[in-house]
């Protein structure tokens, strides 16, 4: 009696955990950095080519957020790694506690002009599933540039390497090292409207 | 230390009961089941499987439950946490927040949160001993090959020859693998990012530790080496699950 009691908590404890599982994919694809074949970098243009790919991947994915990374000396020409979130949501399975959460990281090497789609099911470990609005060429430049010239206003050591980052009220700004040798900090956020360093 | 987990065939798990509760178990397997309790326990089962599952997808409700069944288990092992935290030199903040949240987990939550649940997920312990070690068991949820390897490094110690299952499952003995787990990751943020983790804010960090229990260690340094501490505090929200929430429950208390 003992063992089929523990069957059964089993059984039940399994019903209770019960969810689908998707395989992670990683891809690799060419891009274009922008569509005159010029240096500049046309995040709009980019987020086209990697919603193309996305689709097949994840037809119902929507954008979740943008992120920059390079070095602080690169930040004018946006050279570095351009990040673009997306999320899809899959309705509950039949037994399933709770929806099936996929995201997809779409990384572009705005050097190489090549990307990474990393698609992975975290649906244990709590997404945050909330829309953002895509950003347009003239927003991403104006955050680029705010971020420079507030880089330079702090006097902070420009071999820094930065990470900017779309957030729901503003955009996050760290540097790494946080702290230069003058025990400078650079962790600061620029508001989405007026593209101004906020107040902490 | 290094931040490595251990492959996950390192243990097979010593399989006894967990003392305490092996009456109770045995008083309600005795019971000789008739048709009628059957089908009974068949609808009953559903439909505390469908109310839990409308607990779950409302937060509000989820809140609720939480508050109250992991709220009570913060009260009660108050002294404990407060020695555990400072043997691990870890905050006992973020020990509560973490056994407020997962001790009110779903799986927990539908088998009654206690000498049930204890026993269905010693049972599926049990079962994984001889595969992943991956269930998540105890008021911490935390998988058994974790808590083996917490011990292998000498982040947890318990006194003796005991079982895992059983230890994480105690609530008491349980709160020394969640700190052991929450110092480890703590040490290796700090071995492998060093001041980019420590010139974070005390905010920051502790967030970050919070999505590592979630993540693990592996997981966290992936996650931040593709996409940066920062935004890794956004895209996830298991901190605001343990940590926003722990402190909302507190000063409403």
């Amino acid at each position: 009696m003992k063992k089929k009691f523990f069957l059964f908590s089993l059984l039940l404890l399994l019903l209770t955990s019960c969810n689908r599982t998707t395989e992670p994919i990683d891809v690799t694809v060419p891009i274009q950095i922008s569509q005159s074949g010029e240096e500049i970098v046309d995040v709009e243009f980019m987020l086209v080519q990697v919603k193309e790919v996305l689709r097949e991947y994840l037809p119902e994915g929507y954008y979740r957020g943008l992120v920059f990374r390079g070095s602080c000396a690169d930040i004018p020409n946006a050279k570095g790694k351009v990040v673009f979130h997306f999320i899809q949501v899959n309705t509950p399975c039949f037994l399933c506690n709770k929806p099936q959460i996929l995201s997809a990281d779409a990384i572009v090497d705005t050097t190489l002009g090549t990307f990474d789609l990393k698609i992975r099911d975290v649906t244990n470990f709590y997404p945050n599933t909330e829309k953002k609005p895509e950003v347009s060429n003239e927003t991403f430049e104006q955050v680029l540039h705010s971020v420079n010239l507030e880089i330079i206003n702090l006097g902070f050591d420009k071999t820094c390497k930065v990470d900017i980052f779309q957030r729901k009220d503003a955009w996050g700004v760290m540097c790494d090292p946080i702290v230069d040798e003058n025990g400078i900090r650079c962790d600061f956020d620029i508001d989405k409207e007026t593209f101004k360093v906020k107040e902490n | 230390m290094a931040c490595t987990q251990a492959s996950k065939d390192t243990e097979r798990g010593v399989i006894s009961y967990p003392s305490i509760r092996s009456r109770d178990v045995l008083w309600c397997a005795q019971k000789r089941a008739h048709p009628t309790s059957v089908v009974g326990g068949g609808m009953y089962t559903y439909h505390r499987y469908q109310s839990q599952q409308t607990i779950n997808n409302n937060p509000e409700l989820n809140r609720q439950a939480r508050d109250q069944i992991g709220g009570a288990l913060v009260n009660q092992l108050s002294d404990v946490v407060a020695q555990k935290a400072a043997s691990h030199n870890t905050s006992s903040t973020l020990i509560n927040a973490v056994i407020r949240h997962e001790s009110g987990a779903f799986e927990r939550r539908f088998l009654g949160s206690g000498f049930l649940a204890d026993a269905a997920e010693y049972g599926e312990a049990m079962a994984r001993s001889f595969t992943d070690q991956g269930a998540s068991i105890g008021i911490g949820q935390m998988q058994t090959g974790l808590a083996k390897e917490l011990e292998d490094m000498g982040y947890v110690n318990i006194d003796g020859k005991h079982d895992i299952s059983a230890s994480l499952l105690n609530d008491s003995t349980a709160v020394e693998y969640i700190a052991g787990n929450l110092e480890y990751l703590s040490d290796c943020l700090v071995n492998t990012y060093g001041t980019t983790f420590t010139d974070l804010s005390q905010d920051d960090q502790n967030r970050l530790i919070l999505i590592g229990y979630n993540l693990g260690w592996e997981n966290l340094e992936n996650n931040i080496d593709d996409q940066g501490m920062g935004d890794l505090i956004d895209i996830l929200s298991y901190d605001n699950q343990t940590l926003d929430e722990y402190n909302r429950w507190v000063e409403g208390r």
